[in-house]
C-alpha cells in the first residue's frame, strides 16, 4: 500500500503538498513574531536570537536576545543578556539587560545588572542589584576615562620599585 | 480518481498521525515555534508538543511532531512520531512517519516506518525501514 504512493506520479505528490502543514504554518514575514518556548518544552543549551523570545517552558543555558519574557511557570537556569527582560517565572542566574521588570509572580536568584528596573510587590529577588550607567556596550569607554587614577597608581608602584631597588 | 484520493489522503494519514495522534492530539494541540531569528545550541525536549522550527538548531530535538520550515536548519538528531521537513537537516532522523517536501535538503540517516519524498527534494543518506514497534522501543532509550 505504501509503495503505491511512492510509485505514483510526481504530479500527484505536488498536489498532495497543498496539505503540507510546514508550508501552511510558515508566515511570510515572521520577523516580528516572537519565538515561543512553550510549557512542556525543555532546552538544554544556549539560545541566541535577534528578535523577541517568550519562554513558558524550561531552559538550562544562556539566553541572548532582543527582548525576553519569562512567563509564569517558566524556568530559566543560566545567564540572560537582553535589551529588555520581563520575569514572571523563575530565573536562576544573572540578568544583564537595559530594562528589567520583575512581576509579582517573578522569582530571580542571581544578580541583576540593569539601567531601568522595576520590581513588583510580591516578587522574589535574591541577588545583587547593580545599575549599569549608560548603555551596556558603552561602559568600557567610561572605564578608559579613569586612566589618571591608573597613572597615579603606576607612579606609586614605580616609586615603590625604585625604593625597593 | 480513486488513486488520486488515496495519494491525497496518505500524507495526512502519515503526517497527521494515525494511531498516536488519535490518542494524544485531541486533548492538547500545543505548538511551539522556533522562529527564524532564533538559534538554539543544545537539546530540545518536548515529548508532548508539536514543534515548528524556522530557525537554526544545533543538537538533539525530541518532540511529538516536528515541522522544519523552508528556513529551518537542523544540525543534529530529530526524534518524533512524525517529522515533516521543508528545510535543511544534517544528521539523523528517527520517526514513524517522515515527509520530505520538495524544498527539503536532507543529508541524514532516516529511520522510518513510513516515508514520503516529494519530487525536488535533495536527499542524501540511508533510509532504513523499521517495523511498527520500533519507536516505542527507541523512546525508552531517549
Amino acid at each position: 500500500m505504501f509503495n503505491k504512493q511512492e510509485n505514483s506520479s510526481g504530479e500527484d505528490a505536488v498536489n498532495s503538498s497543498s496539505n503540507n502543514p510546514a508550508r501552511a504554518t510558515t508566515p511570510s514575514g515572521g520577523q516580528s513574531e516572537a519565538s515561543v518556548i512553550s510549557a512542556g518544552l525543555k532546552i538544554v543549551g544556549n539560545l541566541q536570537s535577534e528578535a523577541d523570545v517568550v519562554i513558558s517552558g524550561t531552559v538550562e543555558g544562556d539566553i541572548n536576545s532582543r527582548s525576553l519574557t519569562v512567563s509564569e511557570g517558566a524556568n530559566v537556569t543560566g545567564t540572560i543578556e537582553s535589551t529588555s527582560v520581563e520575569v514572571r517565572g523563575k530565573v536562576d542566574g544573572q540578568i544583564h539587560a537595559s530594562s528589567v521588570k520583575v512581576a509579582r509572580s517573578g522569582c530571580v536568584n542571581g544578580d541583576i545588572v540593569y539601567e531601568t528596573l522595576s520590581i513588583d510587590e510580591g516578587a522574589v529577588v535574591e541577588g545583587q542589584l547593580r545599575r549599569n550607567q549608560g548603555s551596556l556596550h558603552g561602559h568600557k569607554s567610561k572605564i578608559s576615562t579613569l586612566t589618571p587614577v591608573d597613572g597615579d597608581r603606576k607612579k606609586k608602584e614605580l616609586g615603590g620599585e625604585v625604593k625597593a631597588g | 480518481m480513486k488513486a488520486n484520493q488515496l495519494v491525497m489522503r496518505i500524507p495526512l494519514l502519515g503526517i497527521g498521525g494515525t494511531t498516536e495522534s488519535a490518542q494524544s492530539a485531541p486533548h492538547k494541540q500545543r505548538t511551539s515555534f522556533i522562529q527564524r531569528t532564533l538559534t538554539v545550541t543544545g537539546t530540545i525536549t518536548a515529548p508532548e508538543l508539536e514543534l515548528i522550527i524556522e530557525g537554526v538548531v544545533k543538537g538533539v530535538v525530541t518532540a511529538r511532531r516536528i515541522l522544519i520550515s523552508q528556513t529551518g536548519r537542523i544540525i543534529g538528531d530529530l526524534r518524533a512520531n512524525t517529522v515533516d521537513v521543508a528545510g535543511e537537516v544534517h544528521g539523523r532522523i528517527e520517526a514513524m512517519a517522515v515527509a520530505l517536501r520538495s524544498s527539503a535538503r536532507v543529508d541524514a540517516t532516516i529511520y522510518h516506518h513510513r516515508i514520503l519524498i516529494e519530487s525536488g527534494a535533495i536527499v542524501k543518506g540511508l533510509q532504513p525501514w523499521r517495523p511498527d514497534g520500533y519507536m516505542e522501543r527507541r523512546k525508552a532509550e531517549w
